[in-house]
């Protein structure tokens, strides 16, 4: 029987910090452990209360490699909301 | 001899990457800095990490985590100049909005098991925590100015960074006011210039993402855009934003607390 692991202690290229761990056995792949470091924000919890109008301007700042991801997720709900 | 190569190194701490992709962004000029400098330390753009002491470290993000509170004291450390980039570097950023609430109560609300989560009370500049050499502001930061300050730095002179108000940029840009002649509530008297002013290049008041310039006086700004009908608490959430812990923002949000 052959195993192996494979290790990442800090995924890079990628906004969010985050380590992975992949463990193969026999040509399978028999458990995945992700670990998030990343430092909780809490956008959730501080755009209570905001208008709506600020929201698209503040979820952006959750990823500054893909903000359009959260701008329109935003304007979105903000949509369905209306 | 060999000639020195400088090494430089970007940390990043709670942030959203967007300021040290600025540094990706400078397409032209990225040839020329990968042969200026040894990039020696940038986990965004590579995962090959060569040792320190580095020559000039750009830090990104505020410190949120009783880990990072130790971890930014090694990095000065090995640093020979710290300089800090963006608003959440050099004011706390959106995140320091947890700094006028309770934080168990954010992480109760947003996590399902909140006994996982490690978290500081406040969101905090990396300047409250180590010396800084330079502190590089914006949400994000205008890749310009990055490049003007690394080139300071390498070349051991002051950086050429004008700290006046987003004001000034509308009249260079021949930007007519938006809020002398439309009524159009604007943070740009009191917002650090450096994003090019584009906001109100588009109708739009600036919402202050460069933070406060120097010597702002946002009592006098906060009296004009009563006038134009803006009410208390518009005004505490425009001063709360991505610089909402930079002292004269957050000073100004509190006098419109009630």
């Amino acid at each position: 029987m052959k195993s192996k692991t494979i290790k990442v202690d800090y995924l890079a290229r990628v906004e969010g910090e985050g380590a992975v761990s992949v463990k193969i056995r026999d040509h399978h792949v028999s458990g995945v452990q992700v670990k998030i470091f990343e430092p909780p924000r809490f956008f959730e919890a501080f755009l209570r209360g905001r208008k709506f109008g600020e929201v698209p301007d503040i979820t952006a700042r959750i990823c500054g490699i893909c903000p359009v991801a959260y701008q329109m997720s935003a304007c979105q709900a903000i949509e369905d909301a209306f | 001899m060999p000639v020195h190569t400088p090494k430089l190194a970007v940390w990043k701490f709670s942030s959203c990457d967007g300021c040290q992709l600025s540094l990706l962004d400078c397409e032209d000029e990225l040839l020329a800095i990968s042969g200026a400098v040894e990039i020696a330390n940038f986990p965004e753009a590579s995962r090959a990490i060569a040792k320190g002491p580095y020559d000039l470290s750009l830090v990104e993000g505020s410190i949120t985590t009783p880990h990072d509170a130790e971890r930014i004291h090694g990095i000065r450390r090995a640093s020979r100049s710290l300089v800090t980039i963006g608003a959440c570097a050099t004011a706390g950023g959106i995140q320091a909005l947890r700094n006028f609430k309770d934080v168990k109560e954010f992480t109760s609300i947003v996590y399902a098991r909140p006994d996982y989560i490690e978290t500081l009370k406040k969101s905090t500049p990396i300047t409250d925590h180590v010396f800084v050499d330079f502190e590089l502001r914006g949400c994000p930061i205008n890749r310009h100015q990055l490049l003007e300050v690394i080139s300071a730095f390498l070349n051991h002179r002051k950086p050429n960074i004008p700290a006046h108000s987003v004001c000034v940029q509308c009249k260079q840009h021949g930007t007519v006011c938006i809020m002398v002649a439309q009524g159009v509530p604007c943070l740009g008297p009191v917002t650090q210039a450096g994003c090019e002013a584009i906001c109100p290049a588009y109708g739009r008041g600036c919402y202050g993402c460069f933070g406060p310039k120097e010597t702002p006086n946002t009592s006098s700004l906060s009296h004009e855009w009563s006038h134009l009908g803006v009410s208390e608490p518009d005004m505490l959430r425009a001063f709360r934003s991505f610089n909402a812990y930079a002292e004269p923002f957050r000073r100004e949000s509190e006098a419109h607390e009630k």
